[in-house]
């Protein structure tokens, strides 16, 4: 009995006179029974994956793209996949899921890696599962790595396998979001270039209707070689006269007929002349112009329309190869062994770091010990 | 003649605040223009290394998130915070030899005071140059000062630790002391103060983290750019295991020869 007070009462004294290292000791050891001990097992499912999507990019090799690494449209969509994983969209699904709140604030858990959440706030939530999900890209390998810590090795492979498949789902409905507004804009767009050329060309047609006429133009044609051959037999009919005076009387019957026969025909050309044009409506240069103007019309909506049914085939196809595909190269790991804490490897870091700090305690307390008067 | 005798506490802070004094005098009034080479020599050194870069790399952002001269100005304050501490803590034995006649007079009291002197002289001209850069416009206001803070007195524990080591391997044996000056200029180089890390290699950024003064430095500017991507494996921890496994060395390279550094 005596012995162990005089034990006791050394021990005391030695910590009395070495305070420093009895603290450092004495924190040490505290950290060991918790590593060693008390901190619970996490379970740590392991994925990486690779977002594949169809589209071929033509590779170009600048000065530019070899310094900052070639940023290409892959890894950006990687990133944004990352962004997402990690979101709060992102845990709120998986709350809703797998209650991954109730999982990770469970009274099994030791009280400093629990979630703590006093408040039953998403912020809390979300500011833990940071800490126990990782989604890193690698830039070496083009790869998305994806660390879920649990406390039971089931919880940690349905996070890992919820989050590859809830991240695909998104990036596909993105990407379809965007193919889809462009369709569906572009549709409209066909449906009032129809609209148009269906209006232009009755327009067309009425106007035909109208005056009677198929093609202005083609009518000027025919009434011009009309009159050209009114002409040529005109001149005939005048020579035939003109021959016919040289023998015959004027009265006689023939140069009386040749006479009619040549006023007939001068009147019909001047009656021809005039339809072609004439200062009241009705002429044929009037409706030649107007033709043109409306012909035009039916043929540029014709053409915007065909170009709009091109555009609109092309995107439907692009917007089937927007989908990407989150191909696999790992899938997430059913855990059979709690990888997570390091408990050897932090308590030999404590034990370093807390001898080093109580060693330059200790020799700043000599130094100073050594400034006497 | 009957005064009471001081506790060493108060030895030590009256001998720590006459040479802090004493040092500060001399930095700021050393001669006329002291206090104005102490602003112009990091102006003058950032405007070269801005003309160097924009020679080097073109005008175009290659850092993301981070305006290009502030995220110079950083990287270069922090650094010299380091090597100042280093370069002219390895002197402080040699220039306080004088007041080692008084016997509470220490060296590496010397080597403490300067290393105080230096932060603070350093701390005050960054605190100079990001009034002045916010003044000029520029984003210079830290968005979570409490970590630039912490990166900043990182990176000056670290400068002490290495100076206070290097102060007494420089008098014990000169030549490793040599040596620690020649690795100033490559020690810029390699410590992303001027070429930011994403213009390294992947395979070889690895090497490069090796040295523990990129750590501090990327948190730094952590620090004063929020959505600043920091190099993957920037880890303060490194830096202050360096920082720690130096000031033990250092502490116990002043202990162990005490004698043979206030000889001579």
């Amino acid at each position: 009995m005596k012995e162990k007070l005089e034990n006791k009462r050394s021990f005391v004294e030695i910590s009395r006179s070495y305070p420093v290292w009895f603290m450092a000791g004495f924190f040490i050891l505290m950290m060991t029974i918790y590593w060693g001990v008390i901190a619970t097992d996490r379970y740590v499912s392991e994925s990486s994956i690779v977002l594949d999507s169809p589209q071929i990019n033509s590779p170009s090799l600048n000065f530019q793209t070899l310094l900052t690494g070639g940023g290409s449209a892959a890894r950006s969509d990687m990133l944004l996949l990352r962004d997402y994983m990690l979101s709060v969209d992102m845990l709120k699904k998986l709350d809703k899921e797998l209650d991954i709140r109730n999982h990770y604030n469970s009274s099994e858990i030791d009280w400093f890696s629990r979630l703590k959440d006093k408040r039953n706030s998403i912020e809390e939530l979300h500011e833990y599962y940071i800490k126990r999900v990782t989604v890193d890209f690698d830039d070496y390998s083009q790869l998305l790595r994806i660390k879920v810590e649990a406390f039971n090795p089931e919880m940690a492979f349905e996070v890992g396998t919820f989050l590859i498949n809830e991240g695909e789902a998104h990036m596909n409905k993105m990407g379809q979001r965007l193919a889809t507004e462009q369709v569906d804009f572009l549709e409209k767009q066909v449906k009032v270039l129809r609209k148009g050329f269906d209006e232009n060309l009755a327009k067309l047609i009425d106007f035909q209707n109208e005056s009677g006429l198929v093609s202005a133009e083609g009518e000027i044609e025919s009434v011009g070689s009309l009159i050209a051959s009114l002409h040529g037999q005109l001149a005939s009919l005048t020579a035939q006269r003109t021959a016919a005076l040289t023998y015959q009387s004027s009265s006689s019957a023939e140069i009386i007929r040749l006479q009619a026969e040549i006023e007939a025909l001068n009147d019909e050309i001047n009656e021809q002349r005039a339809s072609l044009a004439k200062k009241s409506g009705g002429a044929l240069n009037v409706l030649s112009s107007e033709y043109q103007i409306l012909d035009m019309n039916v043929q540029f909506s014709r053409e915007s329309y065909s170009s709009a049914l091109a555009a609109l085939q092309s995107t439907r196809i692009e917007a089937a190869r927007q989908l990407k595909q989150v191909s696999i190269i790992q899938s997430p790991t059913q855990p059979e062994y709690a990888v997570e804490p390091r408990r050897i490897y932090s308590i030999i870091v404590i034990i370093i770091i807390t001898m080093l700090i109580a060693l330059i305690l200790q020799m700043v307390v000599m130094i100073i010990r050594d400034h006497q008067d | 003649m009957n005064y009471k005798v001081r506790t060493s506490w108060q030895v030590t802070w009256s001998v720590w605040h006459a040479m802090f004094m004493r040092e500060i005098l001399a930095r700021a009034t050393g001669n006329r223009m002291a206090w104005f080479w102490m602003l112009f020599e990091p102006i003058a050194v950032i405007g070269l290394m801005v003309s160097i870069r924009t020679l080097v790399l073109g005008r175009e952002q290659v850092v993301l998130n981070a305006e290009f001269i502030p995220w110079l100005i950083i990287g270069l304050m922090g650094f010299f915070l380091f090597r100042d501490n280093m370069m002219r803590l390895m002197g402080a034995v040699d220039a306080n030899r004088g007041l080692f006649a008084y016997r509470q007079v220490k060296p590496i009291d010397s080597v403490i005071v300067r290393s105080l002197v230096e932060g603070s002289v350093r701390s005050f001209v960054f605190l100079l140059f990001i009034a002045a850069g916010m003044l000029l416009g520029m984003e210079m206001n830290p968005d979570t000062p409490l970590l630039a803070i912490w990166a900043w007195f990182s990176l000056w524990m670290f400068g002490f630790g290495i100076g206070l080591t290097l102060s007494a391997v420089n008098k014990l044996v000169p030549e490793l002391g040599n040596i620690a000056r020649l690795l100033s200029l490559p020690l810029l180089l390699v410590s992303g103060v001027i070429i930011p890390f994403s213009v390294v290699p992947y395979n070889l950024r690895e090497y490069f983290l090796w040295n523990p003064i990129p750590h501090g430095l990327e948190t730094l500017r952590e620090g004063f750019f929020s959505s600043y991507p920091v190099a993957d494996g920037v880890d303060l921890l490194y830096l202050w295991y360096w920082i720690l496994v130096t000031l033990v060395l250092g502490l116990i390279l002043h202990l162990r020869y005490e004698m043979r550094l206030k000889a001579k």
